[in-house]
């Protein structure tokens, strides 16, 4: 039984892509290629290559966009490695014990668990990261030393974004990504670019990069030189 | 296939020399043989992949990838860290509930534990 790959690598097309793959393959470890548009004659631009081209003016700001999102990646991780260590925190208070009342432990798993997200907080805001929606910390801690643990109940204990909501230019890095896959998935798949709304849309990611550092925004915002 | 993954085959291929309209088939058929959960489209595509972290094109297309692999990057750890933040606000609800008694709250402590434990299992740390 033949199968979708091995039909079409069985054409004319897919015997030359065959070689293009095999030789993509083996440049593991070597030089990727030099050109960003291979071996195509000079003057023909196909849709992907007239896409590419254009990117190719906004090389500057797709590179900080990049840098941008590899540091929300940092403090995400961050993040999440911080909460991690709260659950074992947690994890690791011993609730198994006759001599603690079930009320007891459960105070003991709050305390833990509160003390942990305030740390996570604190230090988040200290690092000025911003990350995405962060449990709220339990407050009324002076509440915690009576028994009645039902006053434990957050005032704040819903998901509520505060220090943690993404920036504008972070949201503005990550919409830029997603006009330039929406596009090139276009290009690639439709080899069209006259449709209006892609159009449209590829305005939006000039907007959208206007907003970075280096943008005509930002250009526009900075004082004439003498 | 995510778009992303298909915007990386496109740009590695073509700027490596690869005839666009071969290209775009190309991607195309291998889509629709890791929907049909055929073998070599899955195991191709894998290699692709792992292709992306060895050296990139100059120019627009090697940043087009880069920008890609940033963007799966971010979705990834935005998962765990929303898993992370999803299985300990469980436990803060569980912890803020009503005790009506002992019993209660030795469910609730079950349940509280239960809730840690599933956020260490799903972000797998």
């Amino acid at each position: 039984m033949t199968t979708k790959v091995g039909n079409f690598m069985n054409t004319a097309k897919g015997m030359a892509l065959a070689g293009v793959i095999a030789a993509t393959m083996a440049a593991v470890s070597g030089a990727a290629s030099a050109s960003p548009f291979g071996g195509v004659a000079a003057g023909v631009l196909n849709p992907y290559r007239q896409e590419m081209a254009r990117l190719g003016d906004r090389i500057v700001e797709l590179a900080e966009v990049e840098r941008r999102v590899m540091a929300m990646n940092e403090d995400l991780e961050w993040a999440t490695q911080s909460l991690m260590e709260v659950t074992a925190e947690v994890e690791s208070v011993i609730v198994d014990d006759d001599r603690i009342t079930p009320r007891q432990q459960l105070r003991l798993i709050a305390d833990v668990l509160s003390d942990g997200l305030a740390r996570v907080r604190r230090d988040a805001a200290f690092r000025n990261i911003k990350v995405g929606p962060l449990p709220r910390v339990m407050e009324a801690r002076d509440s915690w030393s009576s028994d009645d643990l039902s006053r434990l109940e957050a005032k704040e204990s819903d998901l509520v974004a505060s220090i943690d909501s993404y920036s504008s230019e972070n949201e503005a890095a990550l919409e830029v990504i997603r006009q330039v896959s929406k596009k090139l998935d276009h290009v690639i798949l439709a080899a069209d670019l006259k449709d209006s709304d892609e159009l449209e849309a590829f305005d939006v990611l000039v907007e959208a990069m206007d907003l970075l550092p280096g943008g005509e925004a930002a250009a526009a915002d900075e004082p004439a030189q003498p | 296939m995510e778009t992303s993954e298909k915007v990386m085959i496109a740009c590695l291929l073509i700027s490596e020399g690869g005839e666009e309209d071969a290209v775009r088939e190309f991607i195309s058929v291998l889509e629709e043989g890791i929907s049909l959960g055929e073998r070599d489209a899955v195991d191709l595509h894998a290699k692709l992949m792992r292709r992306m972290d060895g050296p990139l094109p100059d120019g627009p297309a090697g940043a087009v990838i880069r920008l890609m692999k940033a963007k799966r990057d971010h979705d990834a750890v935005r998962r765990r860290y929303g898993m992370a933040v999803e299985g300990l606000s469980k436990a803060l609800s569980i912890l803020s509930q009503p005790i009506k008694g002992d019993l209660s709250a030795r469910i609730m402590v079950t349940r509280a534990m239960s809730a840690i434990g599933e956020v260490r299992e799903a972000v797998g740390a």
